[in-house]
């Protein structure tokens, strides 16, 4: 019994072992916690540093105020949502709304992880591949 | 002695009767000795089939329509989860836990 219950469990094992679906994007980007984290591994110079943490910083602000935003416009859909019958045309616009400020914060952060990057040399992006 | 031996007669007579009506019974012994057996070629079975399974689906790749919408993940979803919003929805904790002046804690 023992041994068709570990046959019947080996699929899971198996499924749960296999490797996650590729990040097409995100695999070719480093986030500023991971470059941070090993800053001392990549021989990050103090100027370097510096330009990170500026470039971080710009980038957080703007999220946080897109992010607000978002939020509001998101609770405005969930209220157009609650009403019966539903406003096609009203919740449409909404969402285009939303998905405007989506836009707006992924396209915000793309620029950070680009900028970051550039920042980093071959051997330093190399070295932060395996660190991943 | 006639006697006896016709009752042995009819006896045997009906004994080859019994015999032939009764169905044959397996001895109550030899079952679990068969499923022993039995056990590890249905798991093996299916562990051949699980494993033939997994490999046909690795190495064939899925047919583009087969991709269903639920498992589907935009590519730039993780561009949503910016650095440092877990600070900005959380409170910090300062001082989990104070000592206990009461009890002469002093560490």
């Amino acid at each position: 019994m023992r041994v068709a219950i570990a046959a019947l469990l080996f699929p899971i094992a198996l499924f749960a072992q296999a490797p996650p679906q590729d990040d097409p994007i995100g695999r070719f980007l480093f986030p500023p916690e991971l470059i941070m984290a090993h800053a001392q591994e990549l021989g990050l110079q103090d100027k370097d540093r510096v330009a990170i943490k500026d470039e971080v910083g710009k980038a957080q602000s703007k999220f946080f105020d897109l992010q607000w935003q978002a939020k509001e416009e998101t609770d405005k859909m969930v209220k157009l949502l609650q009403q019966s019958p539903a406003d096609e045309a009203k919740i449409l616009a909404q969402a285009d709304r939303v998905m405007a400020l989506e836009r707006d914060i992924k396209r915000t952060h793309l620029t950070l992880l680009v900028r970051l990057r550039n920042m980093l040399s071959p051997e330093q992006q190399a070295q932060l591949q395996r660190l991943r | 002695m006639n006697e006896d031996d016709d009752l042995r007669e009819a006896f045997a007579r009906l004994r080859e009767v019994d015999a032939q009506q009764t169905p044959r019974i397996a001895m109550p012994c030899a079952q679990p000795q068969r499923r022993r057996f039995m056990m590890p070629a249905i798991a093996a079975v299916l562990l051949l089939m699980t494993i033939a399974l997994v490999y046909v689906s690795r190495t064939k790749p899925a047919p583009v329509d087969a991709i269903r919408i639920e498992t589907w993940r935009a590519p730039t979803d993780f561009l949503l989860k910016t650095p440092g919003s877990d600070l900005t929805s959380s409170v910090p904790r300062l001082q989990p836990q104070l000592p206990d002046i009461r009890k002469g804690d002093r560490s």
